[in-house]
């Protein structure tokens, strides 16, 4: 067994992923939050005016990276949730719910920031076209998902049910991908092929686009093992390990008080 | 409208846009945070009183 798939395999053990968890939460916070900063400002003050959408453009820098993510999250859920269904790691089955309420709010700021663009671009907030409207389908499926793991009572048989969900969703994410070549749509192609590494969006517009793209990845990464770490203590909150972190937590939380 | 009052005319849109990802993202950030803190706190008192109950 190589070292990496050794690594994987220990990861696997909720103690060892706890105090990975731990180590890397306040990294990917702050660094996901001055990235973000950087993106933000540069985007608003330090980037050219288009020469066709005006000022209206500067919605791309949290548009898109939130659009970005409201699939990519869905993937990952769907990725994990079959790890947890096959080899039926618990990790697994925590990091597939745990990806959720993020992903949800990733979809639904790209959905609000889309309308908020489409009104001075296309003239209206709303158009039942097929980009848009299967990004809704995205959302409700987020909201299934996070809505069937709570319906059960059995935080296993839940997240079982949760993940082969978020894998038959998973057909929706192509749909997503080609409805702006499928279908005569509204919205406009993509502007920026990540397969191909190809991109009509001049440097000087781009940068702050991708360093945004960054920081929501870094930001996913807190929250989803912020949420992980909860649902392994509740889930764990009989055994030792658990025990230990409860009483140093409290020792902790007294030395502050 | 030239083209000057044509851009401007996008900020409100503008900061409307970025206040929802600023409230979306705050929003979610003090769910996640929470619900560890709270989790915490409720598992603490747990382990105290199961502590009481032990001690003759």
């Amino acid at each position: 067994m190589n070292a990496l798939t050794l690594w994987f395999h220990r990861l696997g053990s909720p103690p060892t992923f706890y105090a990975f968890a731990d180590r890397w939460r306040p990294w990917l916070l702050w660094s996901g939050l001055l990235l973000a900063l950087i993106a933000a400002v540069w985007g608003l003050a330090f980037t050219p005016a288009d020469f066709l959408q005006g000022e209206s453009y500067r919605i791309i820098y949290i548009h898109v990276p939130a659009a970005w993510m409201g699939q990519f999250v869905f993937v990952l859920m769907a990725v994990s949730g079959f790890v947890a269904l096959v080899w039926r790691i618990k990790v697994a089955e925590i990091m597939a719910i745990a990806a959720a309420p993020t992903g949800a709010a990733f979809t639904a700021i790209a959905l609000a920031t889309g309308s908020l663009w489409g009104r001075p671009t296309w003239g209206t907030y709303w158009e039942w076209d097929a980009r848009l409207t299967s990004t809704l389908i995205l959302l409700f499926l987020y909201f299934g998902v996070i809505g069937l793991y709570r319906a059960i009572e059995d935080h296993r048989k839940a997240a079982r049910a949760a993940a082969l969900l978020s894998i038959i969703g998973l057909v929706n994410i192509p749909i997503i991908q080609y409805s702006v070549y499928w279908w005569n749509t509204l919205h406009q192609p993509s502007s920026i092929q990540v397969l191909e590494a190809r991109s009509s969006i001049d440097p000087s517009m781009l940068w702050p686009l991708l360093i945004m793209a960054l920081a929501t990845k870094l930001y996913f990464g807190w929250a989803a093992l912020t949420r992980a770490q909860t649902l392994l203590l509740e889930q764990e909150s009989g055994k030792d390990w658990v025990r230990a972190i409860v009483t140093a937590s409290a020792a902790k939380q007294g030395d502050m008080a | 409208m030239t083209g000057q009052e044509f851009s401007m005319s996008h900020w409100p849109f503008i900061t409307a846009a970025y206040g929802v990802f600023v409230a979306l993202m705050l929003t979610d950030f003090f769910t996640a945070r929470a619900g560890r803190s709270r989790l915490l706190r409720e598992l603490a008192a747990r382990q105290r009183r199961a502590k009481q109950r032990a001690a003759p």
